[in-house]
């Protein structure tokens, strides 16, 4: 593949974002990726969602959800 | 856990005793994660239940309790996984997801373009969820509705933290086909949370 700058789709670029969360993208795919997100608030939205998924599922499995407050 | 030394031994007992049973139904995954089967699951998380239950006077209150409970349950797995291998021969491996193409709820998030459609909203105020139980159960419910093959991925690569090649490994698919399913679980969820909480009425 020849290492060009390409405009990427919405949807490529969320594939990309998911990725990058378990591989390393290549050079390419991050100046892409990048270019993307400085035009696209929907995918810069989508980007922080990721993490809060992220740090949704890791708190979900240390602390879990805020004890209720039941009085002993 | 915040309950001082001055407590009735049994009340405290009784509320701790509680506070484990709420852990059920994350250890529940955790453990059909690991095991794929539910009722297997079901029956290593009630022996790990009944031995942290038995050993409770040993948990310091230094680490989450769920953290503690985790450690507990990991033991029984292994412990379950040695018996049943030594009783049959074989697991059957699940049959993989097809990535070959983007099935239709993926692509139903799109307009023709690749453009999201609709638009992606900003979620307002996340911090502030993590603070509410009925997140969590949001949560919840939303993973109980992905695949189950999609479902243990996400699980093991997120809330466990596991590296996706040990994932692979364990559940016999390639990376390439690891990393789809793992897009389309986060996609899945994403559109699972916005929709019943975020932009939903929440509760």
């Amino acid at each position: 593949m020849i290492a060009e700058h390409i405009d990427l789709s919405c949807k490529e670029a969320a594939r990309l974002m998911s990725h990058r969360q378990d591989r390393a993208l290549s050079d390419v795919e991050t100046e892409n990726l990048k270019s993307h997100l400085l035009v696209c608030l929907s995918c810069r939205n989508f980007s922080d969602q990721l993490g809060v998924l992220s740090r949704l599922a890791r708190r979900y499995g240390n602390d879990g959800p805020p004890p209720e407050e039941v009085p002993l | 856990m915040g309950v001082s030394k001055n407590d009735n031994p049994q009340q405290k007992q009784r509320a701790l005793f509680a506070e484990v049973e709420t852990h059920r139904g994350y250890m529940l995954r955790f453990a059909t994660a690991k095991l794929r089967d539910v009722g297997q699951a079901e029956e290593v998380v009630q022996e790990a239940l009944l031995a942290a239950l038995d050993g409770i006077a040993s948990f310091s209150g230094q680490s989450a309790l769920r953290t503690w409970l985790t450690s507990i349950l990991k033991f029984k797995i292994i412990d379950f996984q040695r018996r049943v291998i030594s009783e049959r021969a074989h697991f059957t491996s699940a049959p993989q997801d097809d990535d070959s193409a983007d099935p239709a709820w993926l692509d139903k998030m799109f307009d023709n373009t690749g453009h999201w459609h609709p638009r992606l909203a900003s979620w307002a105020n996340p911090d502030g969820a993590f603070e509410e139980k009925q997140f969590f159960e949001v949560f919840e419910r939303c993973m109980d509705k992905l695949p189950s093959s999609a479902s243990r991925v996400f699980f093991k690569r997120e809330v466990m933290g596991i590296d996706t090649d040990e994932i692979c490994k364990e559940e016999s698919i390639t990376a390439s086909n690891c990393w789809v399913m793992l897009h389309r679980a986060r996609m899945a969820l994403r559109e699972c949370l916005d929709r019943n909480w975020f932009q939903g009425d929440k509760k």
